[in-house]
Formats: C-alpha cells, structure tokens, sequence
C-alpha cells in the first residue's frame, strides 16, 4: 500500500466511522439483533464488517444509546437492540448536523 | 461447528473476563445464523472447505477481541493482543534468567544482609528494562506500519493477518477450565489455614513434631540462626501466595490457567532453599551445651549437619531440574498450540 493510499484508507475510515453510528442508531429505531442489523444495513447499501459493528453496539449501549435484551428466537437466545430515549434524542441531533454537513459540502463542491 | 467454536474460543482468550460469556454468547449467535444464512444460500450444511473459507474472512480473534476492549493508543488494537503476548512471554523468561542469576551470585558471592533485597530490587529493574524496550519496539513497529508503509510493507501488513491453524483446540480449551469459583475459594481457605498453622508453629512446635517433641527437647541439640531465617521466608512466600490467589480471586485470574503464577511462587520458594544452603559452616544444627556435650556428641552433629547438607542439596537440584521440564513443557505445548505465535 503507498503513502497516499493509506493517507486514503485512514481518512476514509475517519469518514466512515461517525456515518456508521448514525446509520446504526438510524437502524435501530427499529428492535433488532447484531446479524439482522448487519444484513438491514447491508440491504441498504453500508456493509460493516462483525468485527466492527457487534463491538460498536457494545459501546453505544454502554454510553446509554441504546438498550438491549436478550431474548428467545427461532430457538436460539440473541441480544436485541433497540434505540434508547436518550439514542433518539441524540439521533435528531446527529441528523440534523449530518443535514447541515452535507448541504456545506453540497454548497462548497 | 468446530471451527465455529475455536475461533470463539480463540475471541474469548482475549477478552476481559467479566465480559466473556456474555460477548461469546452474543457473538455466537450472531455467527450461528449467519452461517444458517449460507447455508441455506448453499442449499446445504458448508463443507469443511466452505467452513474453512468462510472463518477465514471473519476478522482475526485477537482484533475481533481488540474491539471490545478500550482502544490503547500507544500501540493500536490490531497490534496490542500480538505486543501483549510478547510482552509476556519475553518478561517470563527474563524473569527467569535474572532470578537465576541472582540467585547464583547470592550463592557464590559472600554473604550479606543486604544481598537479598539488592537481588530481588536487580530483578524487578531488568524485568521493568525489558517491558520498557519491548513497548518501544511495538510502538516503533505501530508507527513505521501506520505512517511508512511503502518503506515498510511487511510491518503494515502485520495488523489484521491470520492463519486458522493458529485457534487453540476445543480439548486444550475444556482443560484450562475445569476450575471452578468454589473450587478455586477452597483453595483459598486451606491455604489461609495453612498458613495460620505456620504461624502457630514457634509457639506449639507440638503441632509439626507430634510426640517427637519430647525426644527433641531432651536431646543436647537446638536448631542454628539460619532455620528461623529460613521459618520466615517460608512465612512470606506463603504470604505473598495467599494475597495472590485473594488477587486472582478478585480479577478473575483464578478461571485461568495460573501458570506465570505457579512457576514464580516455584523460583521463589527456591530463594529460602539456597540462603538456607548457604548456612555459615553448613551448621543447621547445634549443640545447647557445646563446652559440655561436643566430646561426646561432636562426631554425630558433624554427620547429622553433613546428611542436612546433602539432603539440601539434592532437594534444590530436584526443584530446579523439575521447574526448567515444566517450562520447556510448557513452551512446547504452547508452541503446539500456536498460542506463541508471532506474525
């Protein structure tokens, strides 16, 4: 990998990595769990590997994001996903400031 | 799946232990129906091949374990479960090494009061030296990877890569856990009791002689200095074990398997053994009344301390050559395990 490709790769995962928060916490207005999760967003086009997406649930559930419950399904216990009050609040914001970033660099390009 | 099942295997080692069971059984379930998914898209159960090919694109156990973990900023996730395992396995054996020197220099060199804490402060900087140079060489390893990776394309290669044949077996695995927490309070418990009898022995030498008290105390013969000596080391040894055991039980190091543990509390428990060797004159018995009862009994103390002496001797030689079998046993099982491995 050169310079400027990996200069790319880590502005690229810069980039990527405050769009996925919000893609999830988007996502998750609606219950799910990690691999139903994964294969929604994967449906609508963002693909986020397990090794990023099953600990990033962790994280936001513990900053109080999101809430979680483990239960029966097909058989099998999983640990379900739902966005939090404080998550919702949290989410207008973060889109309303999305909005306003990408109608600046709408604007700029 | 048994793939499936040491590769999670292989996660949980890594992560902290309060969270384990329940990331693995979370990561299990999602893996479980990812793979019903593609199987279901195969149209049948995966092949060991098609198994093989589809754990080999899930991120290496030690950077799926990384994540979950808060990230270390001086050497990145990818690479600290790799610097960790280095870390460790280097201090061990520089441990080692300096323990074994220091201890042959307190052997050789002339005694004196200061000598011990001098070696154990020698052995505590040169393992404090080595953790030192080896975070810099991570660190140094970090940065050329991140910052010059056409220079250097080998190191930034380093971060993500992984070989299937490196997940621990599901045998090696059930074995390491057989322990359980009332197993591991049990032991707890008969040590501090163990200790509490110790402790109580200057006091009622009755509770380790028995009957044989009597015979002792009518005999012309007492114990040298360099056996109370010895007494007191035997106290903190058994001290330090017990607080380190009362740790384990605290973190959670107990479910483990104790083995940088079992091989310290072994090289110190050889420190006593060989300032006791070291005894002035290799006297570790006396007689009470020597002016009165040496002409008599001179010949039988000489050979008494001479049996001592060898008895020493051989015991120590024994403690050495068994703890050197069961590290190179354990850097072989290790090794056959993949678990000393450094891509």
């Amino acid at each position: 990998m050169t310079v400027a490709e990996n200069q790319f790769e880590n502005l690229r995962l810069e980039l990527r990595r405050g769009c996925l928060t919000l893609a999830v916490l988007g996502q998750l207005k609606q219950e799910h769990y990690g691999y139903t999760l994964r294969k929604a967003l994967a449906g609508r086009g963002l693909e986020i590997d397990e090794s990023t997406l099953y600990p990033l649930l962790r994280r936001l559930e513990a900053q109080g994001l999101l809430t979680s419950e483990w239960r029966e399904e097909e058989k099998r216990n999983k640990r379900f996903y739902r966005l939090s009050a404080d998550g919702e609040a949290i989410l207008v914001r973060l889109l309303d400031e999305w909005k306003a970033i990408n109608q600046a660099i709408e604007n700029i390009l | 799946m048994e793939l499936l099942d040491r590769y999670l295997e292989a996660v949980r080692k890594q992560l902290p232990w309060e969270r384990q069971d329940d990331i693995i059984a979370e990561l299990r379930a999602n893996l479980e129906a990812q793979l019903e998914d593609r199987q279901q898209e195969a149209g049948h159960a995966l092949t060991d091949e098609e198994a093989r090919v589809w754990v080999g694109q899930l991120a290496a156990p030690r950077t799926m374990a990384a994540r979950y973990r808060p990230q270390q900023s001086l050497i990145g996730p990818t690479l600290f479960p790799t610097y960790w395992l280095v870390a460790r396995m280097v201090s061990l054996w520089v441990f080692i090494v300096a323990v074994i020197v220091n201890a042959t220099r307190l052997f050789t060199e002339p005694w004196s009061a200061a000598a011990v804490p001098g070696a154990i402060f020698n052995v505590g900087f040169v393992v404090l030296l080595n953790a030192a140079g080896i975070t810099a060489v991570f660190a140094a390893i970090e940065y050329a990877g991140l910052h010059y990776p056409e220079r250097f394309p080998q190191l930034a290669e380093l971060v993500g890569k992984w070989d299937l044949n490196d997940l621990p077996k599901i045998e090696s695995v059930k074995r390491g856990r057989r322990r359980t927490f009332g197993l591991a309070v049990t032991d707890v418990i008969i040590h501090a009791l163990l200790l509490v009898w110790v402790l109580l022995l200057p006091r009622f030498p009755v509770l380790i002689l028995g009957p044989g008290l009597f015979a002792v105390n009518a005999s012309p013969y007492t114990y040298a200095p360099i056996l109370v000596d010895f007494y007191w080391m035997i106290v903190a040894l058994n001290v330090v074990q017990l607080v380190w055991k009362l740790v384990d039980l605290r973190t959670g190091a107990w479910m483990g398997e104790r083995r940088l543990q079992h091989f310290a509390i072994k090289l110190m428990g050889m420190v006593p053994l060989v300032i006791v060797l070291r005894a002035p004159g290799h006297l570790w018995i006396l007689l009470k009344d020597p002016a009165a009862d040496f002409a008599k009994y001179g010949t039988q103390l000489a050979q008494i301390n001479e049996a001592i002496y060898l008895g020493l001797r051989m015991v120590l030689a024994i403690v050495v050559i068994t703890f050197v079998l069961e590290v190179a046993k354990w850097c072989l099982e290790s090794y056959k395990q993949g678990v000393v491995r450094v891509h």
